[in-house]
Parts: structure tokens; C-alpha cells; sequence
């Protein structure tokens, strides 16, 4: 698969599972700011667990937003590797995740911006002047209410004082009295609790107004009574329920003009009610709350331009990766198709891109993976054609190189496409030297003459087979050849070229030959001994009866008569050796040591011929073997014969060489007998071994033709050479 | 003398050495410690009212100073034991309508209030006489040591702008851990 050879199987994990981390680590992202934006005002209830679930989810924020820069950042350093390796795709992707880049920032840094201004121009408007003042005036009026009704509480209470110091009405004694008169002086002043002290701080009495809330009331300060009994006039706000009191405390003098011992206190209460109160601890607290906030301004300012900065950050940076993933949706693709085109051009067919989309890329890839696959499928059956092909062809070879028969097939350009082994044999040409070749350039100009010949002939009959007997010379034999030449035509006729088949029929045709003449000798024989007798007779009978009597012609007679009787003697003797040829019995093998024969006719020919040199060199090994020894005789007394009468044609002296050899890997003898004689011209060495072929005058021409005969039935083979310096030489291979 | 009679009153004026060198930054001075009965430790924070601090408690912040007082036994070829551990707290709240700084205190249950600011710092810096434990738990001719530290609590932003500006200080004053050492 191409992917995984491109990225490996782990390099593609590891990209799912990016995908997944960073999919995971948005959607915690954004759940974490959630909650964080909701539960500080969900958990003012429970400050600890709150702040801990606060915090955990703000440094888990941030460790996923630095996971998520870091992701980011790792594919820009990858990108850029990649970028300079060179990488296919690299440069697409960095144009992609750059046009999402910027189209990214561009807007997100805008908004910051306006979102940074903006923040900067509420802030400062949140704490203007006017904001200011407004607060620092609702705080006056409530700090001016609170010590008016203080200053207020100490006013009435000194009046109260006076008047009790000038009518004794703490002594004790009448006690309902002065809970009337406090009662009256607590309406005439508005008050809501009247309270008096003895100087030892025992509450002498105490009147309450109705209409405030049955709350116990609290106990004046000990240390705000000794002070007042002290003769000081102080004023402190108590919490009474859900409202407050606002206490004067203003000791009581003995008399009223404010001389004397302290002898008491009085406690002077303005009662705030519930929802005075309450307004007055909300103008407390939002002016507490905005001197808080204007304290901290720059912190928070800086707070949200951080938070902002976050967002944006995280904004750009998950831009920048959906870039990311979006080009390799894109390229990745795109990449293994131009790699797989590579890798299908160099002949890679079992390339797969392994990539499940749905979109157009989706069926791209499906498209060449199917084209891929077809091409393996018809390379496969190419392959497993061209393989049937190619044995075919190699048995066609191998049948062309077994059979006898020669062949060579031309194309229609006239090329010679196909030379078997027994072409090559018979012809004497080798077939890496002609294959390819135009058979015009390779034939001789006699041979290309009888190829053109035969061509017109197929041309002018119109036929597709011709069949010729051809005499040819190859390696200085010379070949009977039956060709059959074929015209190759395709299925629609459509001419594809030439093929000839050549039997070699030189073997029959001598056969045939030899037998032929064996008759024609058998015949003459026949036909010329029967009336030799009689003529030679009555020539010896006219001989003796006239030869006495006839003087004058006597001699003329003689001569005649002697002539007739030689005559007739020589042609006796050709037709002896007339009937010997026709009568020549088959071969008899037989165990015999080869050299022996030879030394016995080297042993009669040396006898004969003193001015001849006759040699014998024999080789190591020479077996005994199957021969039959009166015919070897004869074949070696025929050649020593030939040599011998080609030495005296000379008129000089010369040499006869037998030469033995051993072949042990072929089984085979050689036997080579060379002379040193007149030689044999070329053109008649075709024709030596034919009967009644001689080169001599006085010769029958039947002496090689007989030599062959006993070698082949020898299955031997016999062959004639030039020797040098001069002379000829058989050669002579018999097998063991 | 009876022991249970023995007053013995060790009043060591000390300085931080960092409070020495470096006169701006809080420090503990005029540690008291009595044995009468009761150990109780008297100190005094000093350098702990920044501007901005001063500012914050006008404007109305609720502010608190966290004392940590930790005595302990020395031991040899062993780790020292904690014989007591405490900690509390000294709150201030400014009143901006009656004007009155209002004090309550984790070593004791007086809240007061006072109007004047440079007195209100005072009792908010001074700590008085916190009992720590009785003298019988003190073990004779051995020797002790207490670390003291005193650290202002940080001012939390409003609407609970605190939580999501956690790493936001505002201020942060914290003496060092002041070491006394003594043998009873």
C-alpha cells in the first residue's frame, strides 16, 4: 500500500490520532471555558471545592491551549522540513494552511483589536468622573444620614439629659414616671429606643417604639458607657435585626447646666428600618466594590486583554491547524496519486493508495486504484501469455533443432527470422551471422540467382508450395538437397514471409547411385564377359591356324591377333572388376587389430616401391575393434594404390603417411593417409568417391567408389583433404 | 521559689535580619514571649502597609493578615517535635459610611472599631499576648524554638473575577519565617 510504504503504518496511527487529540482538546477547550464562565457564580456556596474546580479547569485550559500551539507548531517545523526536502505536496500544503493562515488572522486580529479598544474605551468610561462622583455622592448622602441621625441621637439625648438632671427622675423612686416621660420625649423626638443608665451602668429604664421588630436588643458597648459615664458624648450604629440603630450616648450630670458628677447615661436610638438599611449597605458596598475595581483597573484591564489574547491565540492557532488538516486532506492524496503514477510507470503494479473519502478525492483515488488494478490484471495475463508464448516458441525451437531437416524462414522484408540447427549443418553458415539478415546479402550470387528463380515461380503459379531438388556445395561436399519452400500467409492471407525446408538427400542419392550403377556392372558384365570367351578363343584359334601360314601378312596378323587377345584380357579384367563392384558382398566385422593391416599393406606397397617412403604413425590406445579385415585391406590398398600412382605422376619420389589416432570420449579412429603426390583439384573432390569417377587415365573409377562403400558399411566416414605442403589426404573415422 | 510561682518574662526584641537589611520589606519585630502560667507570644509586624495596601482598606477591601506561630521541641538525633501549631487571623473592614475601621480578630472575640486609620494599622500589624499553650507542657532545661510568620491574604477581584484571574497578585507582602530559640 502506498500509503504505508510512503508513511508506514505508524506515521498514519500517529496522524488519526493527532486528529483525534486535537479534536478532543478543542472540544475541552471550549467545555472548561463553560464551566469556568458559569460556576463562579454558582459556587459562592462552597469557596474551597469551587475555587480548586476553578483552578484545575483553568490550568487544564491552558496546558490544552499550549498543547494545541504546540501541535500547531510542530507542523510548522514538519511542513518546513519538508519544504526543503523537497518533499511532493509540501508546497501545496504551505499554500493551503497560508491562505488559511491569513484569511484566519487577518479577521481574528481585527477583531482583537476592536475588542481591545473597545475594552480599553468601557473601562475608562467605567470609571469616569461622572461614575465618580455619582457614587461618591450617593455615599455622602448616606455617610450625611447616618451622621445627621448620629448627631441627632447626641442632641436629643443631651436634651433628655438636661432634663432628667434638672427633675431627679433617676433617683428611683419613680420609676413609672420617668418611663412616661421617656416615652413622651422618645415620640417628641422620633426616637426609637430610650435608654437610661445609673452610673454603676444598671439600666434604670428603657422605652421602645412598637413598630420595631421584636428583636432583642443589643447591649450598649461597656466600653462606649464608661466613656460616656466618663462625661464624653459618643455615637456608634448597631445591627438590630434586619435593620440598624443609630445610638447617641450622652452621660447625665447631676445639674443641668452640665456641672456635677456623671450620674447616669442616656442612650439615644434612631432605628433604621430593614429596607433603609439595606439600601445604604448596597451604597456602601457598590462604592466599595467600584473604589475596589478602579484600585484594579490595570490588573483587570491587562485580565481580560489576556483572556482576549488567549482566545485570539487559540482562534489562530486552531485555524492554522484545520489548515493544516484540510491541506493534508487534500495533498496527501494528491501526493500518492503522482508518487503512484511514478511507481506504476516504473512498474510497480501492486501500488495501492489506501485513503476511505467520499468526496471527488474519495473517487480519484478509487478510480486508480481500479485502473491500477487493471493494469496488474492485464500485465498478469501478458505476462502468462508471453510465457506461453515463449514455450511454445522455445518448443518450436526445440523441435526445429532436433529434426533432420533444415529450415529457414524469411519475413516479408526478406530477412532471414529462423535457421535451425540442421539448416545451419547442411548450409555451412552460422546462424548468428545470418539471423536478421536480408537472405540477398547472405546467399552467393549462384544461390541468389536459384532463390529468385524459385520466387518467380511461386509468384507466376500462384502456388504457396514449390518443391525443388538442389545440388549444393558446403564445406567442400557437395549435398542433395530436397527444399520445400512455403509461403507464409497470416489469417487473412496477408503474406507473412517464406519457409524452406531442406532434406538432405545426399546420402539416398548416393545410395541410389551406387545402387544403380551395381546394376549397370552387374549388366555390362553380364552382357560382356559372355562374348569375351569366345573372341578371345577365336583369336587364339586364327592365331594358331593362320599364323604359319600367311608370310608376308604374318606379322600384320601377329600383331593383330595379339592385340585382340590383350584387349580382350583387359576388358576381362574390367569386367571382373565390373562383376567384383556389382558382386561386392556385405561387410563381415569382426575382432582385428586395425595397425596390423595397415603394417601389412605399408609392408607390401614398401616391397613394391622402392623410390616411395611409406610411414605409418600409429597413437597410443588404438583398440581392437570390429573390422572386416579383407575389406580394410582392400580400402587401404586402393588409397596406397591412388597415392602411389599421384607420387609417380610426379615423376618425383615422395612419401605415403598412415597416421592412427584414438578418440576416447567419441570412441572414434582416425586414420589419415597422406601423400605427397600431384593432388586433387577442388572441383573434383565432389565427385571422387562417385563409381566410374577417376581423375587417372587407365583408372576404372571404381577404386574410392569402393573404399566408401566398405567404410559406410563400416558405418564410418571417409573425407578427402589437400595435404600440405602438396598432396592429398584421406581421412578416415571409423567407430569402436 | 515554687514554679508555679516563677514568673519568668523573656522579652526579647528582635530583629529580622532581613528586616535589617532590608528596611522597606515586612518583618517581625518585638517579640514577647511570657511564661506566666501560659506561653503567650506578643509581635509586631512591621513594613506591612504598602500604598496600595493603605489604598485598598480605604476604598473598603476586606483585607486579613494570616499569623502562623509553630513552637517546637528540639531534639537531638531526631527529627524536632511540633508542640503546637497556630494560626489566625486579623481582619479589617472599612465602614465607609460611619466611617470606622472595624477589626475582628481569630485569637480572640473582641471586634472593635476604630477611626483612625494609623491606629487601625497598628492593630492590624500587632499581635497581643496569644495564649499558646499552658507553661506545664513545656518541658524543663529543654530547649525550644518558634517559627513565626505573618502574610497579608491577597485582595480578591470583585465578581468573582478572582477565579478566572487566579495568577493575578495584586500585592504580596510575607515576612520571612522569624526563628527564636530558647530554653525553658
Amino acid at each position: 500500500m502506498l500509503e504505508r510504504d510512503l508513511y508506514g503504518e505508524r506515521e498514519s496511527k500517529k496522524r488519526r490520532n493527532e486528529f483525534y487529540i486535537i479534536m478532543i482538546i478543542s472540544l475541552l477547550i471550549v467545555t472548561f471555558t463553560y464551566f469556568e464562565m458559569r460556576l463562579p457564580q454558582i459556587g459562592e456556596g462552597i469557596p474551597i471545592a469551587h475555587n480548586i474546580i476553578v483552578f484545575s479547569l483553568i490550568n487544564i485550559n491552558i496546558i490544552l491551549l499550549l498543547l494545541l500551539i504546540f501541535l500547531v507548531i510542530r507542523n510548522l517545523v514538519k511542513l518546513i522540513f519538508e519544504r526543503k526536502q523537497r518533499i511532493l505536496g509540501a508546497k501545496l500544503r504551505t499554500k493551503l494552511v497560508a491562505a488559511f493562515v491569513s484569511l484566519s488572522l487577518v479577521p481574528t486580529l481585527l477583531l482583537f483589536l476592536v475588542a481591545v479598544g473597545f475594552i480599553t474605551n468601557s473601562m475608562e468610561k467605567w470609571f469616569s468622573d461622572q461614575v465618580d462622583h455619582s457614587l461618591q455622592g450617593s455615599l455622602e448622602v448616606a455617610q450625611t444620614y447616618y451622621r445627621d441621625f448620629a448627631n441627632n441621637a447626641i442632641y436629643y439625648g443631651k436634651q433628655i439629659s438636661r432634663s432628667v438632671s434638672r427633675t431627679y427622675l433617676i433617683d428611683g423612686k419613680q420609676s413609672d414616671a420617668l418611663k412616661e416621660w421617656m416615652e413622651q420625649k422618645r415620640i417628641e423626638y422620633n426616637l426609637g429606643i430610650v435608654e437610661i443608665f445609673a452610673r454603676d451602668m444598671k439600666q434604670i429604664a428603657r422605652v421602645t417604639d412598637a413598630d420595631i421588630p421584636d428583636n432583642p436588643l443589643p447591649e450598649p458597648s461597656k466600653a462606649l458607657l464608661e466613656e460616656s459615664l466618663k462625661g464624653k458624648e459618643v455615637s456608634k450604629t448597631r445591627a438590630l435585626g434586619s435593620g440598624e440603630l443609630i445610638t447617641g450616648i450622652v452621660p447625665i450630670y447631676a445639674f443641668p447646666s452640665g456641672k456635677g458628677a456623671v450620674i447616669g447615661a442616656v442612650i439615644t436610638n434612631f432605628y433604621v428600618p430593614k429596607s433603609l438599611a439595606a439600601k445604604m449597605v448596597e451604597i456602601s458596598k457598590a462604592f466599595r466594590d467600584y473604589k475596589h475595581l478602579k484600585i484594579m483597573r490595570k490588573p483587570i484591564k491587562s485580565s481580560y486583554l489576556l483572556a482576549l489574547l488567549m482566545v485570539t491565540l487559540l482562534i489562530i492557532f486552531s485555524a492554522t491547524w484545520f489548515g493544516f488538516y484540510l491541506a493534508k486532506g487534500i495533498t496527501i492524496p494528491i501526493q500518492q496519486l503522482a508518487e503512484g503514477t511514478e511507481r506504476i510507470a516504473s512498474g510497480d503494479l501492486d501500488f495501492h493508495i489506501d485513503i476511505a473519502a467520499k468526496d471527488e478525492i474519495g473517487k480519484l483515488v478509487s478510480s486508480f486504484n481500479k485502473m491500477t488494478d487493471d493494469l496488474k490484471v492485464s500485465k498478469d495475463q501478458l505476462e502468462k501469455t508471453n510465457i506461453d508464448l515463449e514455450r511454445r516458441k522455445e518448443y518450436i525451437e526445440i523441435i526445429l533443432k532436433s529434426i533432420a531437416a533444415g529450415v529457414i524462414s524469411i519475413d516479408k522484408e526478406g530477412s532471414i527470422s529462423t535457421l535451425n540447427k540442421s539448416a545451419e549443418r547442411m548450409l555451412g553458415i552460422e546462424a548468428d551471422k545470418v539471423l536478421g539478415k536480408r537472405y540477398r546479402e547472405v546467399l552467393a550470387p549462384e544461390h541468389r540467382e536459384v532463390a529468385r528463380e524459385w520466387i518467380r515461380e511461386i509468384n507466376s503459379t500462384r502456388k504457396d508450395t514449390i518443391e525443388k531438388q538442389v545440388t549444393v556445395d558446403s564445406k567442400g561436399q557437395t549435398l542433395t538437397l530436397l527444399v520445400h519452400i512455403t509461403v507464409l500467409r497470416g489469417e487473412t492471407g496477408s503474406f507473412l514471409g517464406i519457409v524452406a525446408i531442406f532434406d538432405d538427400l545426399t546420402q539416398l542419392v548416393k545410395a541410389q547411385r551406387v545402387a544403380a550403377w551395381r546394376e549397370v556392372a552387374r549388366r555390362i558384365a553380364h552382357e560382356i564377359k559372355n562374348p569375351l570367351t569366345p573372341i578371345q578363343l577365336s583369336a587364339q584359334r586364327l592365331r594358331k591356324r593362320y599364323g604359319d601360314k600367311l608370310k608376308d601378312d604374318g606379322a600384320v596378323f601377329d600383331e593383330c591377333t595379339m592385340t585382340i587377345m590383350k584387349q580382350t584380357d583387359e576388358l576381362k579384367e574390367l569386367v571382373n572388376e565390373f562383376s567384383n563392384f556389382a558382386r561386392m558382398p556385405s561387410a563381415k566385422p569382426a575382432p582385428n587389430n586395425l595397425s596390423e593391416i595397415i603394417n601389412e599393406v605399408v609392408l607390401l606397397f614398401n616391397q613394391g616401391h622402392k623410390d616411395i617412403r611409406f610411414d605409418t604413425i600409429s597413437g597410443d590406445g588404438i583398440p581392437i575393434m570390429d573390422l572386416d579385415r579383407d575389406q580394410i585391406k582392400r580400402v587401404m590398398i586402393n588409397l596406397f594404390q591412388n597415392a602411389v600412382s599421384a607420387i609417380e605422376s610426379t615423376g618425383n619420389g615422395g612419401e605415403v603417411v598412415v597416421r592412427t589416432d584414438y578418440n576416447d570420449e567419441l570412441h572414434m579412429v582416425t586414420v589419415e593417409v597422406s601423400d605427397t603426390g600431384s593432388g586433387i583439384p577442388e572441383g573434383d573432390k565432389s565427385r571422387l568417391f562417385e563409381p566410374y569417377f577417376s581423375t587417372k587415365k587407365s583408372g576404372t573409377g571404381l577404386g574410392l567408389a569402393i573404399v566408401n562403400t566398405i567404410i559406410s558399411d563400416h558405418n564410418g566416414y571417409i573425407r578427402v583433404k589437400d595435404n600440405q605442403p602438396r598432396g592429398t589426404k584421406f581421412i578416415i573415422e571409423l567407430p569402436v | 521559689m515554687k514554679r508555679n510561682g516563677i514568673v519568668a518574662v523573656i522579652t526579647i526584641t528582635f530583629l529580622c535580619s532581613t528586616g535589617i537589611a532590608h528596611s522597606k520589606e515586612a518583618s517581625i519585630e518585638g517579640l514577647t514571649i511570657e511564661l506566666n502560667g501560659h506561653m503567650e507570644v506578643s509581635f509586631t509586624v512591621t513594613n506591612c502597609c504598602t500604598e496600595k495596601l493603605e489604598e485598598a482598606i480605604r476604598s473598603g477591601v476586606p483585607t486579613a493578615f494570616t499569623f502562623r506561630i509553630q513552637l517546637y521541641l528540639v531534639r537531638n538525633l531526631w527529627p524536632d517535635k511540633k508542640v503546637i501549631s497556630k494560626k489566625f487571623k486579623h481582619y479589617i473592614k472599612y465602614d465607609n459610611i460611619t466611617k470606622e475601621y472595624q477589626f475582628r480578630f481569630g485569637e480572640k472575640k473582641d471586634n472593635i472599631s476604630v477611626k483612625d486609620f494609623e491606629e487601625a494599622k497598628e492593630i492590624l500589624a500587632r499581635v497581643n499576648g496569644v495564649n499558646l499553650l499552658p507553661t506545664h507542657r513545656l518541658e524543663k532545661s529543654r530547649t525550644y524554638y518558634l517559627d513565626i510568620k505573618a502574610e497579608l491574604d491577597p485582595v480578591r477581584l470583585p465578581f468573582g473575577l478572582q477565579h478566572i484571574f487566579f495568577f493575578l497578585s495584586f500585592w504580596d507582602v510575607e515576612t520571612d519565617w522569624l526563628r527564636y530559640e530558647f530554653e525553658y
